[in-house]
């Protein structure tokens, strides 16, 4: 007997060193891609799908015999997925291929020989299609080439679109009249009558806010402060702002023009008559999207996707629409938007000591051939509902960049002339018009964008103007801003607050500026001139 | 852990009277015990290089404070400044005043930390009814099994000015409401009192169990005597469990400059950086937020350590002088 057991063991044993065998032979032959992702609140899996197992895997893995292992996903909406970037500059451990959209962070990692000189091998493996993006887009390359060698797969950026809208619930506009706000006073009278009136008819009056702000004031985002500044021909995005110059043609910055006090003063104005949250300084952007969800704030500032995040959960809440219009103007001031160069934006970057760079090159045509020039129906499966996400690299063509044919077809009413991705786009926001995808969160997200009514249309209409300002800051930044930038953020951000909600006198406007400058801005002024020279 | 010692500073006091036996038959030790023990030294192995591996080898890195640190040169490779980085760090203006709100923070926790517990187990220790008894003590630790990522949101809802539930009783008295998270002054109050909150239950376990080591026939003959309840608390118990506070007290000095950084994290705000911001979220924002500036998290990082290394220096000393606890 027991000698029977033995023998069973011993097969047993033998059957799995066998199978082991297998398994290493099989991992010979396929080549592993690590990655990491990008977590977001808005991303939708479809069917039984994983960050590990979706779509793009299988994909990858049936026309490539690609394995993609990601390593790990953080947080993209909240600070999670930098610090994670920051962690792995410091260990060096990278994945062999992942997304940021750090400057600062890019030019770190490739002085730290962290990242692979791409050139050779994109040259060799890319397809023809995906080698003519370099022509069609040398800016966006320009920014990921460090002397003369290419160390990113860039987005192909065309930042018209970055600028500041002024979104307000329909039924809210109902409410105060039906027109929106043409001036900031037009904006703050509104604001207070929106707050103490009853504008979701709940019968309770004065419990609404007729402004949203976050914690995060100068975030590129919901309930920001940009559209305000921006009003006073300040133009900024983002909490870093942006470097632009002034009338010297000196190299000058976002949050230290002397204007920013006016947009400061009526916040503080907004504040102090209650038409801002109160407790907006304990509510990041999550809390306060819950508040525009239950119906507690219906106005405020955001970038040009607002109606893929959040306002998609008012409509999906109250079926009622939060639409975009021109940021209302401050009498005598003409307005300046903020964009980034668009030299960098966001990137992809591949290890230096990744095994495969070439099944990253591959993967990238494969994208190509699926989600960019392939058929309706690929477009449909693999980009739509945020699925491209979910490729460890894709080809990041913003849908904005087709903005004008797509805007031309549309009051042209007729989509002969478009192929692949626009194409699908006319069909959605046509689609969301006559009502047949009125339910379809796709059609109401491009909706908010590429309609007549959407931000496209108003950011083009910016452009016309001569409203866009571009971000002087390319490809090379100074030493001094790696070593600043942090603390003057921080200071930008904690001193607006206190401005705003009272706890410093806006009178002290002038010794603000004059921190930032003592706290190293100067500094980076000085270098900023030298580097980039007008 | 720290909280623990008691219970081995028993145990640490028996080994000390081994140790003076031992010391003793030394010449006999070395030769003859080791070769006895050589087992047990070779299964420390493992947890020795672990250590060192995880817990020294990484001290290479504070190296970093004293150089213009870049990543692309390495801790090997970077250029040494001397003082730099900490000449940079104490002239920044916040620096100071991060200072004062650790110390302040800190302190409150420490003196709330002691005078709540020991309250708590005294009072509990008058409580007859056993089932009672025990189902407080389990309520009250709990808290201390939370993290500080849960408790925030909870705290920022229950401590709203416009719909918390302590507003809305405070307002039931006529106090006006009171924006605990918002305000300067209100801040690192709160801090002090939401993390005694959460801890004291799990403290009041030490002393506790040193209210049961206190003699029972010295109640007995205080009540023949025809001493009360308080006055058996005043003259028995207190005394029973001084040496305890008084240890734990002591041993609580090395967190000085540990304003409790998960707690600070998740519930800080632009509007109360100025009483709110502590040393260590000071030094997460350097290191990880924005762009990283290791060689000065570093160097804020060192100067915390060597603060708390006098103080952890200190206690030992106090320790020993007022308790007789010693470790080595």
């Amino acid at each position: 007997m027991k000698k029977l057991m033995l023998l069973g063991c011993g097969l047993m044993i033998a059957l799995v060193l066998v199978a082991c065998g297998d398994d290493t032979a099989g991992d010979s032959d396929t080549r592993v891609v690590t990655t990491a992702l990008q977590a977001s609140a808005v991303q939708v899996f479809r069917d039984d799908d994983t960050w590990d197992d979706n779509l793009w895997t299988r994909l990858i893995y049936d026309e490539l015999g690609i394995v993609v292992d990601v390593t790990f996903t953080a947080d993209s909406s909240t600070d999670a997925y930098s610090n994670q970037m920051n962690l792995l500059l410091a260990s060096g451990d990278l994945p062999d291929v992942l997304r940021f959209d750090s400057r600062e962070w890019f030019r770190e990692a490739v002085d730290a020989g962290l990242v692979m000189d791409i050139t050779d091998v994109f040259q060799e493996y890319a397809s023809p299609e995906v080698l003519a993006f370099m022509e069609r887009y040398p800016e966006s390359f320009e920014g990921v080439t460090v002397d003369g060698r290419l160390y990113g797969f860039p987005f192909m950026n065309n930042n018209f679109h970055e600028a500041s809208f002024f979104w307000m619930r329909d039924d809210w506009l109902e409410y105060v009249g039906g027109v929106p706000p043409q001036t900031l006073d037009e904006m703050v009278e509104m604001a207070i009558a929106l707050s103490e009136g009853d504008p979701d008819g709940d019968g309770i009056y004065g419990n609404t806010f007729g402004f949203a702000l976050q914690s995060n004031v100068v975030a590129n985002n919901f309930g920001s402060i940009g559209g305000m500044l921006a009003a006073f021909g300040v133009p900024n995005y983002g909490d870093s702002g942006i470097f632009f110059r002034d009338a010297d043609g000196l190299v000058t910055h976002s949050f230290i023009q002397p204007e920013v006090r006016y947009a400061l003063e009526i916040l503080n104005y907004l504040f102090e008559a209650g038409a801002i949250d109160p407790e907006f300084i304990v509510k990041d952007l999550s809390v306060l999207e819950t508040d525009l969800a239950l119906g507690r704030i219906g106005v405020g500032y955001h970038m040009n996707w607002g109606t893929w995040h959040p306002f998609n959960t008012v409509y999906t809440e109250d079926g009622v629409i939060v639409r975009p219009y021109p940021i209302p103007r401050a009498p005598g001031f003409e307005p300046l938007h903020g964009t980034r160069n668009n030299s960098m934006s966001e990137y992809f970057v591949i290890a230096a000591d990744a095994a495969h760079p070439e099944a990253i090159i591959e993967i990238i045509n494969l994208y190509y051939e699926v989600a960019v020039a392939g058929t309706q129906e690929q477009f449909l499966e693999f980009w739509a509902d945020e699925q491209y996400r979910l490729s460890p690299i894709f080809i990041g063509i913003p849908t904005e960049n087709n903005a004008v044919d797509i805007i031309a077809a549309l009051e042209a009413g007729s989509s002969e002339e478009l192929v692949g991705q626009p194409l699908a786009i006319f069909d959605l926001v046509v689609g969301f018009e006559d009502g047949s995808l009125a339910d379809d969160m796709n059609a109401f997200g491009t909706w908010g964008q590429m309609s007549e009514y959407g931000t496209m249309r108003l950011a083009l209409d910016y452009q016309a103007a001569g409203m866009l300002v571009a971000d002087i800051m390319a490809g090379y930044v100074p030493e001094s801003w790696l070593h600043h930038s942090a603390n003057l953020v921080s200071h930008v951000q904690t001193n607006f607050v206190n401005f705003i909600i009272g706890n410093r006198s806006l009178d002290e406007f002038d010794d603000f500026i004059q921190e930032w400058l003592n706290m190293g801005g100067q500094e980076v002024l000085d270098d900023m001139n030298e580097l980039y020279p007008n | 852990m720290k909280r623990l010692y008691p219970v081995i500073c028993f145990e640490i006091e028996r080994t000390d009277n081994e140790m003076q036996q031992s010391q003793k038959k030394k010449p006999s030790y070395w030769s003859k015990d080791f070769k006895k023990e050589l087992p047990f030294y070779l299964m420390l192995i493992p947890a020795f290089v672990l250590v060192l591996v995880y817990s020294y080898g990484p001290m290479v890195g504070i190296a970093m404070a004293f150089q213009d640190f870049r990543l692309a040169d390495g801790i090997f490779g970077s250029n040494f400044n001397g003082l730099d980085n900490f000449r940079t760090l104490f002239s920044m203006p916040n620096f100071w005043p991060v200072i004062r709100n650790t110390l302040i923070i800190a302190l409150g926790k420490m003196i709330g930390g002691i005078i709540v517990p020991v309250g708590f187990a005294l009072l509990l220790n008058e409580i007859r009814h056993m089932g009672f008894k025990k189902s407080i003590q389990t309520m009250v630790y709990l808290p201390n099994f939370l993290s500080w990522v849960i408790l925030a949101s909870i705290f920022i809802d229950i401590l709203s000015p416009s719909d918390g539930v302590v507003n809305h009783m405070l307002g039931m008295i006529g106090i006006e409401p009171i924006f605990f998270l918002g305000d300067t002054t209100w801040f690192p109050i709160t801090m002090i009192f939401t993390e005694i909150w959460r801890m004291f239950g799990f403290g009041a376990i030490i002393y506790l169990a040193a209210l049961t080591g206190i003699d029972p026939t010295l109640y007995e003959a205080a009540q023949i005597d025809g001493a009360n309840r308080i006055k058996q608390t005043l003259h028995i118990t207190f005394p029973g469990i001084l040496s305890t506070v008084i240890l734990m007290t002591v041993l609580s000095m090395s967190g000085v400059l540990d304003g409790g950084f998960d707690q600070i994290f998740n519930m800080y705000n632009p509007a109360v950086m100025e009483t709110g911001d502590i040393l260590d979220t000071l030094i997460f924002r350097f290191g990880f937020q924005g762009t990283p500036q290791w060689a000065l998290s570093t160097a804020a990082n060192l100067f915390r350590s060597v603060v708390s290394t006098i103080f952890v220096v200190t206690s030992y000393i106090l320790a020993d002088r007022l308790v007789g606890y010693r470790i080595f």
